[in-house]
């Protein structure tokens, strides 16, 4: 799965640390999500969605099994 | 990082526990004609779950462990009890041929000291991969 979270983080000038704190997660979460190491969970990826209020599919893209 | 000073204490109150074991089982030691080492070793792996269990449940109060901190606990810990499992199973089956003589104990110490630096270093390894 691929992300421009790093893309939204940056048109909204937020930090990963202000972010993480908004989410409840820590930094380095964000920062592993960022770069394409770690998929969040659904209830995740819509709180980061609601937050930048936009639509999951915004922020993530599914490459598909084929 | 704060949560890693916790698990460095975790890991201080499993050590705790392991030398309460091994007083426990020296206090009674000299009331049993054979070392009940079996009720020490029972007795610390008790005090340290129980000590593990209470930290766990404070890590998560806190709200410090995240989704992804979980996730790597979870294989951290799939890595350290299957070792435990391996180990144990393959000592169960030693010990079932009547002519080879095992130090039981020392090995099962081994065990345990080995799951949980298998657990430390699998959590090593996937925080940096994750």
């Amino acid at each position: 799965m691929e992300n421009s979270l790093k893309v939204w983080r940056a048109k909204r000038d937020v930090a990963q640390g202000e972010l993480a704190d908004a989410l409840d997660v820590s930094r380095q979460t964000v920062n592993a999500i960022e770069r394409g190491r770690y998929d969040p969970s659904l209830e995740l990826a819509f709180e980061l969605a609601d937050y930048f209020d936009c639509a999951i599919e915004d922020i993530f893209e599914y490459e598909g099994g084929d | 990082m704060w949560s890693r000073e916790k698990r460095l204490l975790s890991l201080g109150l499993l050590a705790a526990g392991v030398v309460f074991g091994v007083v426990l089982e020296t206090g009674i030691d000299p009331f049993e004609e054979q070392g009940p080492a079996w009720v020490g070793l029972v007795g610390g792996l008790v005090f340290a779950g129980v000590a593990a269990h209470w930290f766990s449940r404070r890590y998560e109060a806190v709200g410090d462990v995240d989704e992804r901190f979980q996730e790597i606990e979870r294989r951290a810990s799939r890595w350290s009890r299957g070792t435990l499992t391996a180990g144990v199973g393959t000592l169960a089956l030693v010990l079932l041929l009547p002519w080879v003589e095992v130090p039981v104990a020392l090995l099962l110490w081994a065990l345990l000291v080995t799951s949980v630096v298998v657990h430390e270093l699998s959590v090593e390894y996937y925080s940096r991969r994750m």
